[in-house]
């Protein structure tokens, strides 16, 4: 999770549209499933990791636990909070598809807990490859959500469309 | 004055905490190069963050070097550990510290968090021995120094860690085949050419079968996956000369010492045509649902015994194959993981091994064998494990100080039984077997914390308790400090203790011509203590660090007095008329310091990758006899490995070269074996080239070949009959090194082959 904290706050950096979606404070929502306790424990995970760094993406930032109810109204809580990052818990993976869909058209990144909620259209994910820290773009999905990634950042990740 | 003394500290305290204010946090090249590491806390967390010094070679490296076996990933590509071969199984030591004849049993090797080492002795092997499908391989972890705080008994120089590949890196079925050869040496270590007498007969040859199948799918609206490997190797010479070692005459018939059929009377040597060989079939199979784990293995390491050396036999008949060793393993792991709230995380797990191991060996000389079998004799050794243990484990995770707490219950239940047989050469007579058997058991909780008060600020503590019906009770505690003080900087501070319980094989076994068992015998214990600073910088790293260790209570043989030998003849534990009489004892202390360092780095965006690491280290043992410490032998005090590797283009190959390099060392035999001059094994520097790709005419089918050559040309083991000096044999004889050797290996993936079929 430390790990993914620092990768995502460094990542933002890449993101062309990212100052504009944050303007002067990052909002991150963390989108667990609240009857799933692996999914809680990721999510306060992450939330005291992101806690820990000063800034993400040169911003102040702070982090909101958000349980996940349905695709639309997670949509609806965006449009109305503006966060600049999602950030989807344990257990989602059978609702990372409807939330992909739902962000479509809103300025949002999304960001998966593991690599196959990229595949399923989560903009940014994590993988281990040989011991390594890999970082996972959906490509197609980020256009859609008004991420606009530096090609130097591509090149780093690993890119699906 | 007190006051005074902790001036420098404080300043160091401030000037830390000054410059962490300041400290800008790792750019994302420099994250994506740190590696994650699992083995220095049960769970998945950075080199850089982990409470351990560990390096991780990867399967890309692997692959790039052209790497084909545990000892070659060791010795080419890890800081601080180094392997030495006496041309059956290698020998594993870091950071200076390498005991001799330990089959292994000071560093604990797990694969995916299973422990190897069997529960006869402890031994592992760290090679191809190791028995682990090498292609399934997606990373190794090596840390370095005491780990027994997680993981007990054997962690004393260190943990290797095998992690084999998920399926979705090794989709789909891929089939192996790899073919080498060595080239034979003369007796002086020259290397022989294409030209001379026989050249091709006594060449070296091995190959390798291997196949994998990796696929995920849902079972029961569960994430699943199962990933299988199957491994087969075999290598059969080069043909070795060896001797003439002048031995003489038989001290029991008189006449010249009988070295069997292949042998001339009197004198150890000659040419070595059937009596290297190896054997290794291995097979690996997992699978998981949700978070349920289950994995099987099984392997056997079959290996002939070249020639005497003091580790395996100190005689045999000359080039005789009979003179063998071989090991099975069949290890099994299941796991669960439970989330059981918000904050609470319990994995059940549960493990199973049967180890089976063996040793063959015949002399004709009646000096070699028992009063009664004076024709000569055949040996044979058998040892045999089962253990069978659980693990809690319950990770809280708190909401203040980033802290998260492990606890963890380790329970096992052993039994072992060895029995060595000895008989005539005609299987008609018999020596009385003599044999042990023991049922042991371990209780163990273990407790470590940590903290993150602040980005730039890790503590760990930990602390375990091994109660073992074998010794007792055994603390390891370790605590660690992670402090980054600048952008990139990360400075460690670690103190940890580890243990080797004694094995149930130096416990029992006793001969009565010259061996009594052990009594009290208590486990081996080291402390450590080591620093080091490490330094990021985009996609470079530096690490410098130094470290202290002190061992005790090392397991040797301790001569018995007259009167202890009366004591055990009346007792019926020891024939009449015996003089030299030993017992596994907790005699040998070790003193070591030194430092190691490291230097990664990639250019042209990536495609240039580069690295050194260097270990430079002072080691003396006490053999606890009142002698003074000396040098330990065999192990390399200075010594690492450099390497580079470029991508040319991606339709061309990959070239690699690496090197290892080593100090002079001592041989086995340097104290003990009365030579002149002291026996010690040259610098050693060996080079390896290597080239690999896939071939784009032939999507699915990849490539990789290499040489290796070594410019030493011996060892530091003395081998032959003449393992002490005599009239006839004053210079030692080491054991030769394959100096000169090449492989190539083709891979074929279907999964690669069909995708590129779809997506021409």
């Amino acid at each position: 999770m430390r790990l993914q904290a620092a990768l995502l706050a460094r990542a933002v950096e890449y993101d062309r549209a990212f100052a504009a979606r944050a303007r002067a404070r990052v909002l991150v929502f963390i989108l667990v499933r609240p009857e799933d306790s692996d999914s809680v424990r990721v999510g306060e995970q992450i939330r005291l990791e992101l806690g820990a760094i000063a800034q993400i993406g040169g911003l102040p930032h702070s982090e909101e636990i958000v349980p996940y109810g349905s695709a639309r109204e997670l949509a609806e809580r965006i449009a109305k909070q503006a966060p600049a990052i999602l950030y989807l818990s344990a257990g989602l993976g059978a609702n990372v598809e409807p939330i992909a869909r739902a962000l479509e058209g809103l300025s949002i990144l999304s960001v998966g807990v593991s690599a196959s909620y990229v595949a399923k259209g989560a903009v940014l994910g994590f993988d281990a490859e040989s011991g390594r820290p890999q970082l996972l773009v959906h490509l197609g999905q980020a256009r859609r959500q008004q991420v606009e990634f530096r090609s130097e950042f591509l090149k780093l990740a690993k890119v699906s469309q | 004055m007190k006051r005074f003394r902790l001036l420098p500290g404080l300043c160091w305290l401030a000037c830390s905490i000054g410059i962490a204010r300041a400290a800008e946090p790792s750019s994302l090249e420099e994250l994506l190069g740190q590696s994650i590491v699992s083995t220095p806390s049960k769970g998945d967390e950075t080199d850089t963050s982990a409470p351990a010094t560990s390096s991780v070679i990867t399967a890309e490296q692997l692959r790039r070097f052209g790497i084909r076996s545990l000892d070659e990933a060791i010795d080419y590509l890890s800081l601080g550990m180094a392997t030495s071969s006496p041309l059956h199984a290698v020998e594993i030591g870091a950071r200076g510290v390498l005991i001799d004849g330990d089959y292994g049993n000071h560093v604990l090797l797990l694969v995916d968090g299973h422990a190897l080492n069997e529960p006869w002795n402890g031994t592992a092997y760290f090679e191809r021995g190791a028995g682990v499908p090498f292609d399934l391989i997606d990373h190794i972890e090596v840390m370095l120094g005491p780990g027994s705080v997680l993981y007990g008994s054997q962690a004393m120089l260190g943990v290797i860690h095998i992690v084999t590949k998920r399926a979705k890196d090794a989709t789909g079925l891929r089939l192996i085949v790899e073919g080498d050869t060595t080239v034979p040496a003369r007796r002086d270590g020259a290397l022989r050419g294409p030209a001379s007498a026989h050249f091709g007969r006594d060449l070296g040859a091995g190959y390798r079968l291997a196949g994998s199948y990796g696929r995920e799918f849902v079972l029961g609206h569960l994430p699943s996956e199962l990933t299988l490997g199957l491994d087969y190797y075999e290598n059969h010479g080069p043909t070795w000369h060896v001797g003439p070692q002048a031995y003489g005459d038989d001290f029991v018939t008189g006449a010249p010492k009988d070295f069997g059929p292949r042998g001339i009377p009197g004198v150890w040597g000659g040419v070595l045509r059937k009596a290297d060989s190896l054997q290794v079939p291995a097979g690996y199979l997992r699978f998981s649902s949700g978070d349920f784990k289950a994995a099987l293995r099984a392997s056997a390491f079959q290996r002939s015994s070249a020639f005497p050396d003091g580790l395996v036999a100190t005689s045999a008949d000359f080039d005789d194959p009979f003179n063998r060793e071989s090991d099975r393993f069949l290890n099994l792991d299941l796991s669960q993981r439970i989330a059981a709230s918000s904050r609470l995380e319990l994995i059940l797990h549960g493990y199973a091994d049967l180890y089976d191991y063996h040793w063959h060996n015949r002399t004709r000389a009646a000096e070699d064998c028992p009063e009664e079998l004076s024709n000569g004799c055949e040996r044979a050794l058998k040892g045999v494990g089962r253990s069978l243990g659980g693990e809690l484990r319950a990770i809280v995770q708190w909401p203040l100080l980033r802290a998260s707490t492990l606890l963890g219950l380790d329970a096992k239940l052993g039994n072992v039984e060895h029995q060595l047989d000895i008989q005539s050469l005609t299987g008609l007579e018999h020596a009385a077997p003599r044999g042990g058997e023991r049922t042991d058991g371990l209780v163990a909780p273990y407790v470590a914390q940590s903290f993150s008060p602040a980005s730039w600020l890790d503590l760990n503590l930990g602390l375990r308790l091994d109660h073992d019906t074998r010794f007792g009770n055994k603390l390891s505690p370790r605590s660690a400090l992670g402090v980054t003080p600048w952008g990139g900087g990360r400075l460690k501070l670690i103190y940890a203790e580890a243990f080797r319980a004694p094995s149930p094989y130096e416990i029992t076994y006793g001969d009565p011509n010259s061996e009594l068992p052990a009594t009290g015998l208590g486990p081996e214990s080291v402390r450590s203590v080591e620093g080091s600073v490490e330094q990021r910088f985009g996609s470079h790293r530096l690490l410098f660090g130094l470290f202290r260790s002190w061992w005790s209570g090392m397991v040797g043989t301790e001569a018995l007095s007259p009167e202890e030998i009366e004591a055990g003849v009346a007792r019926g534990d020891l024939v009449a008329g015996v003089t030299d009489v030993a017992r596994y004892s907790n005699v040998e202390r070790i003193d070591n310091y030194g430092l190691n360092a490291a230097y990664d780095g990639a250019a042209l965006d990536g495609r240039l990758r580069f690295g050194l690491n260097v270990t430079a280290a002072t080691s003396r043992v006490d053999a606890g006899d009142g002698s003074s410490s000396q040098v330990l032998a065999v192990a390399p005090q200075t010594f690492g490995n450099a390497r580079a590797s470029y991508e040319i283009a991606p339709a061309w190959p990959t070239v690699a070269a690496a090197l290892r390099f080593s100090d002079r060392r001592l041989a086995n035999r340097a104290y003990d074996g009365g030579f002149s001059p002291t026996p010690s094994a040259p610098p050693l520097l060996a080079l390896r080239l290597a080239a690999s790709g896939t071939l784009s005419s032939l999507p699915g089918l990849g490539y990789r070949v290499g040489a290796e050559y070594s410019f030493a040309k011996v060892e530091p083991y003395v081998i032959g009959a003449a393992q002490y000096a005599n009239d006839n044999v004053t210079q030692a004889e080491l054991a030769p090194i394959p100096r000169l050797g090449g492989f190539i290996g083709l891979e074929y993936s279907f999964e690669a082959a069909r995708g590129a079929a779809l997506d021409p």
